[in-house]
């Protein structure tokens, strides 16, 4: 028998008993469209944690004051004195000592109020170095960075987050502007360009001034050298472990910590910051992938269901098609060939309800859905070998029949 | 087996080795043909060494009461059941050692099956319907449709080809049957009761038919337990407790002839 006939046929069959196929379909579209959702959330959450990274910078390590008990490397108290300063910034930044850290950006932060003529906008202050741009992998989208004269000079300038920004010189380009911080008037020299795919707008929220301007100019009565926080960047993926090493071994000498109760400072990777927030994401998508396992293998006895029903049903028709010539394994392949267009129809149809399912979610849940082509190819090829499998048994019985006893049936 | 084991009718057992009737090479030859269905316990011989030899050509009616085998006999002639010992040859090749799905292609080119079911597919139209037997001989489809449509027009509907099963009569549909035995140009055709469903005037039409193909040089193995479908035949062999009881082909050997025979057998 010709495949083209074969397929024919099988259609024929799954045409003439259009509700019982109808719903046998239903089933396996179930499982199909909770696959394609769950393994577009899955998706989802995956760009999320990667967006994330990188909005932090890559291969960092980021070294925050007071002790490192909590495991997540989130700092416990905050507002009490620093133990971390410029000079253990300045320190690391020595290639003999740390030879797998390729810049260190110290910063500080506060919250303040700026303003721009008649605008207003609350924004986080952070005093850092010119180093801090290549080590969290921020680019400029207008102006210039901060820099080293800047430094120096303890010069009176500020670069904008694109948000900042935008709030503060609504009517056009800021560069060259003036805001004020508490009667201080700040040159803006350049606006930072915005993160892609920015899930955290905090990062596009910024306004930042040189190390030496927020200390003497700017916020009063801090200790002069104390830093809330220190970005470590390594020279790449395989030597962050190393970089860890090395900057948890020198701040330890310069802290003069010797067991593991008395460091004054904790360091996270961007892994440990991350993982809280991904692991909500894996959570759900274990979550919808079960359910889609579950509705697949339900879908996979409708179809043997169906398929043995429909076996009993047409023993006739299988013992007059024996009779006319029909070999046993023509017959078989009948019967797989009707269970896998019930897959495949159902593959189709699910694959389609996931994506409108996984619009929806996006629009109402707030989470992020990402259907790709590979995962819906992928869906229906998994729809049809479910039907497949649940169609051997029942294609084998009806194989198997002896073409007189099937002709006997009344 | 070359041998009967047992030969209640000489008569009838002789005869089989001349050759009969209108009938030239052998289409069909049984030797000791023998079914033994194990029930547990029993086993019940349905046939019982039957030996019979059908010509190219004839129209032979094979008839006996219910349960005197003859559907069994049927069955082994159109190879949807295997003997338990005998030697059936059928257009001079042996099937007896083959295979399901050797017996599969010998079903679907050298027989053609007309049922008193009918058992046409309900779903399919007429020329479809004819055609199956081509599908399973990997026939092109352009051609499985010339050939269907023109078996229907032998059996005089053409013009039905595109009518499904539930619009036509009741011998419109075997004739629709007909065709699809036709469509292969089997060496036999086997018509197992093919008037059993019919009314009088439509059984005239089909049995009609069956004799046009005879007429035409068809070798027609009519089985029935109808006296007067039997009569038309010009061969019958009758069937009683698995053995040849009767067989007015054997004319030119011993035994009754023919004439003497016609319409006098009663199932």
């Amino acid at each position: 028998m010709r495949p083209r006939d074969l397929a024919r046929t099988a259609l024929d069959a799954v045409r003439a008993h259009r509700l019982r196929s109808a719903l046998t379909v239903v089933g396996i579209l179930i499982g199909i469209a909770a696959v394609t959702l769950s393994v577009g959330l899955g998706a989802g959450a995956r760009a999320d944690v990667r967006d994330r990274i990188d909005e932090l910078g890559t291969n960092l390590l980021v070294v925050s004051p007071g002790s490192s008990a909590d495991s997540t490397g989130i700092r416990g108290g905050f507002g009490s004195a620093s133990t971390l300063t410029a000079q253990d910034a300045e320190a690391l930044t020595d290639p003999a000592v740390a030879p797998d850290v390729a810049a260190v950006a110290a910063t500080s932060t506060s919250t303040v109020s700026l303003t721009a003529g008649d605008e207003n906008w609350t924004t986080t202050l952070t005093a850092t170095s010119p180093s801090w741009q290549e080590v969290r992998s921020r680019t400029v989208a207008s102006g210039r960075f901060l820099t080293g004269e800047d430094e120096a000079a303890t010069a009176a300038v500020v670069v904008l987050g694109p948000d900042t920004a935008a709030e503060l010189f609504p009517d056009g380009n800021p560069v060259g502007g003036t805001v004020t911080l508490d009667g201080t008037r700040l040159e803006v020299v350049g606006v930072l360009e915005a993160l892609s795919s920015s899930e955290n707008a905090a990062n596009d929220d910024v306004a930042l001034v040189p190390r030496s301007t927020y200390a003497q100019r700017l916020v009063g009565g801090t200790t002069r050298d104390a830093v809330s926080a220190i970005y470590v960047k390594a020279t790449g993926k395989d030597t962050l472990s190393a970089a860890y090493q090395e900057t948890d071994a020198l701040l330890r000498n310069l802290h003069g910590s010797t067991g593991a109760d008395d460091v004054d400072f904790s360091i996270a990777t961007q892994e440990s910051l991350l993982g809280a927030a991904s692991s909500v994401d894996r959570t759900l998508s274990v979550m919808v992938g079960g359910i889609a396992a579950i509705a697949l293998l339900v879908g996979g006895i409708g179809v043997m269901n169906i398929m043995l029903v429909s076996v009993t049903e047409r023993i006739r028709e299988i013992g007059l098609r024996k009779a006319l010539g029909a070999r046993p394994s023509a017959i078989r392949r009948q019967f797989l060939a009707e269970a896998a267009i019930l897959g495949l129809v159902g593959g189709v149809a699910g694959v389609a309800v996931g994506l409108a399912g996984a619009a929806a979610v996006s629009r109402v849940a707030d989470a992020r859905v990402i259907p790709t082509a590979t995962a819906s190819l992928a869906a229906i090829a998994v729809a049809v070998g479910v039907a497949l499998v649940f169609g051997v048994y029942p294609a084998s019985r009806a194989a198997r029949l002896a073409p007189i006893d099937a002709l006997r049936n009344e | 087996m070359s041998a009967p084991t047992i030969d209640p009718t000489t008569t009838t057992t002789r005869t089989t080795e001349t050759t009969v009737g209108t009938g030239g090479r052998p289409v069909i030859e049984l030797d000791g043909l023998t079914k033994t269905y194990d029930l547990g316990s029993v086993s019940v011989r349905a046939l019982d060494g039957v030996t019979l030899r059908i010509g190219e050509g004839d129209l032979v009616a094979i008839t006996g009461p219910s349960g005197s085998g003859k559907s069994t006999l049927m069955h082994l002639l159109g190879c949807l059941d295997v003997p338990t010992a005998g030697s059936y040859r059928l257009a001079g090749h042996d099937v007896a050692p083959l295979d399901p799905d050797a017996l599969a292609a010998v079903r679907n080119r050298h027989i053609g099956f007309v049922f008193q079911q009918f058992h046409l597919l309900a779903t399919l139209t007429a020329w479809r319907n004819v055609e199956l037997p081509l599908l399973y001989a990997g026939v092109e489809r352009g051609e499985r449709r010339e050939r269907a449509l023109v078996a229907l027009d032998r059996v005089g509907l053409a013009d039905r080809a595109g009518h499904r099963p539930g619009e036509l009569s009741g011998g419109q549909q075997q004739r629709v049957a007909v065709a699809r035995a036709l469509v292969t140009e089997p060496e036999l055709i086997l018509a197992d009761e093919p008037t059993g469903n019919l009314d009088s005037a439509s059984t005239a039409e089909v049995l009609g038919l069956l004799e046009d193909l005879h007429a035409g040089g068809r070798t027609i193995v009519l089985i029935t337990h109808e006296p007067d479908v039997a009569a038309r035949a010009e061969r019958t062999v009758v069937i009683r407790d698995g053995r040849v009881h009767h067989d007015s082909g054997a004319a030119a050997g011993a035994g009754p002839g023919p004439t003497a025979d016609r319409g006098v057998v009663r199932p």
